[in-house]
């Protein structure tokens, strides 16, 4: 089942997503909440907000939510299996094409169209850091799908690490040039900002305690990744829109 | 006065909107009632103010009616959209902020502000903050408990670190006796960083775990007091809060 209309392209909940977490608060099911939702909202202090809010406001109003819920009460369906004659007819007719179209294949007296060559989607960043898609570009809402594996390690009001960052938020839209900045990390020696796909796009050597990467990037979700010449310390993300 | 089921549903907003309108009006002014009491609207503008809303509700139907896919219930969906209406109301506003109007047992708890008074209903928005913050709540309330020198049950450390040895749990439990505990607070987080990084996969100092501990109590009690604040809650009133909740029946030991 989609999740997609429980959020905006940014994560952020949607009408419908907050209804979604405030049912289940109420059914006390959050365990049965899409889990990209539930890791958005333990870091977004707005969209806590906006549930906490509406929870407080359908209590006022005396909301007695009913059973069975859409969502949490869903039946997952088996496709219908087929019988008695129907599934005959069906048959009959499923052989009646391949026997046809077999002969029309036989019998062509032009030659068949040569079909596209398929094209890699790899992008190779080109040396002055930018990063752009393929010829085939994916979907603008692939372009902000979260990576599970980074997403988890992303410092947001909850997470620990020795080092903290700063800037950008996890929840901020940037326009590069883009500044990061962070403290605590007298290690820090390098910074790589990765896509949501997990290809890194920029690497830069840095000292103290921010860089201004000055490259292009396309629409779409980033991690950065401050590391020191041993280890990583800290993951942060950002939006570009 | 309750909204009309068959009036006030889906089915009604998308195939007799003005119905719809028409049936709404019970839970929107209902809707109106709590930000009077929040302070946030005026109670002598309720009416201007249901009469703007319901316009305003007017003009979205068509984009309200498309969004919905019917997989929440469709009152608390109707809820999130009147409550981003009022926001976008009251911004349009200048601010009327109010004096909220007080429950009863909130009026008593007022008076004497020394005493912490814990309403049901607050520990229940301390269980609401708890399941927002998923993963990260167990690791708060230990850290929390650690910070308002509480009581930590094994349960606690458990819920934190599922694999800890029972050795390492040990020198967690030893805080609650003052004989054997580290007498400074750092000294505690060094403990407790400790036991994260061997059992937890956390890289962290005890220093930096403590000022984790610190901002998200911050963070917490931001979130008790409201936007605009309404509530008073400090170190005391949470340290209350984490006590009654970890006895009580959303914290299974």
């Amino acid at each position: 089942m989609t999740t997609l209309h429980f959020h905006d392209d940014r994560m952020h909940l949607t009408e419908e997503g907050t209804a979604l977490y405030v049912d289940a608060i109420f059914f006390d099911r959050p365990d049965a909440l899409p889990e990209e939702l539930r890791r958005h909202v333990e870091g977004c202090e707005p969209c806590q907000r906006r549930v906490i809010t509406l929870r407080e406001m359908m209590k006022a109003t005396g909301y007695a939510p009913q059973r069975p819920h859409p969502y949490f009460d869903r039946a997952v369906r088996e496709p219908a299996p087929m019988y008695g004659r129907y599934r005959w007819t069906a048959a009959a007719a499923a052989l009646a094409v391949v026997t046809g179209g077999s002969y029309l294949l036989m019998h062509r007296t032009e030659p068949l169209p040569t079909l596209p060559p398929v094209h890699s989607t790899a992008a190779a960043p080109d040396t002055a850091g930018a990063y752009a898609p393929s010829a085939e570009a994916p979907l603008l809402a692939d372009a902000f799908a979260p990576l599970p594996d980074l997403d988890d390690l992303v410092q947001t009001g909850f997470r620990s690490g020795s080092a903290e960052l700063i800037a950008p938020r996890p929840s901020d839209d940037v326009v590069p040039p883009v500044t990061f900045r962070w403290t605590e990390a007298p290690d820090a020696s390098r910074m790589r900002i990765v896509t949501n796909k997990g290809k890194t796009v920029a690497t830069a050597e840095v000292k103290g305690e921010s860089y201004v990467f000055r490259g292009r990037l396309t629409p779409g979700l980033y991690y950065w990744k401050l590391e020191s010449a041993e280890e990583l310390l800290a993951v942060g993300k950002f939006f570009v829109r | 006065m309750p909204s009309d089921p068959g009036t006030f549903s889906y089915s009604a907003l998308r195939d007799r909107p003005q119905e719809f309108i028409v049936g709404c009006q019970p839970f929107i002014r209902a809707c109106i009632g709590y930000y009077i009491r929040k302070g946030m609207v005026r109670l002598a503008d309720e009416e201007d103010f249901a009469q703007s809303v319901t316009a305003e509700l007017i003009e979205r139907l068509p984009v309200i009616t498309a969004r919905f896919r019917e997989q929440s219930n469709f009152q608390p969906y109707m809820g999130a959209v009147i409550h981003n209406i009022i926001l976008k109301l009251r911004r349009g506003q200048r601010d009327m902020t109010e004096v909220p109007l007080l429950h009863e047992a909130e009026a008593d708890r007022s008076a004497d502000p020394s005493v912490p008074l814990l309403l049901e209903s607050e520990v229940e928005q301390f269980h609401v903050i708890m399941v927002l913050l998923y993963r990260e709540r167990h690791r708060f309330l230990l850290c929390a408990k650690v910070y308002l020198d509480l009581e930590i049950f094994a349960s606690d450390i458990r819920r934190a670190l599922p694999n800890i040895s029972a050795a390492a749990a040990a020198s967690i439990l030893a805080f609650n006796e003052p004989a054997t505990r580290p007498k400074r607070l750092d000294e505690r987080f060094a403990v407790v960083a400790d036991a994260l990084q061997r059992f937890g996969s956390h890289i962290i100092e005890g220093d930096s775990l403590r000022r984790w501990t610190q901002r998200n109590m911050e963070h917490v009690l931001s979130l008790l007091n409201g936007d605009p604040p309404l509530s008073a809650h400090d170190h005391d009133t949470l340290a209350a809060l984490i006590e009654r909740y970890t006895r009580s029946e959303h914290y299974p030991q």
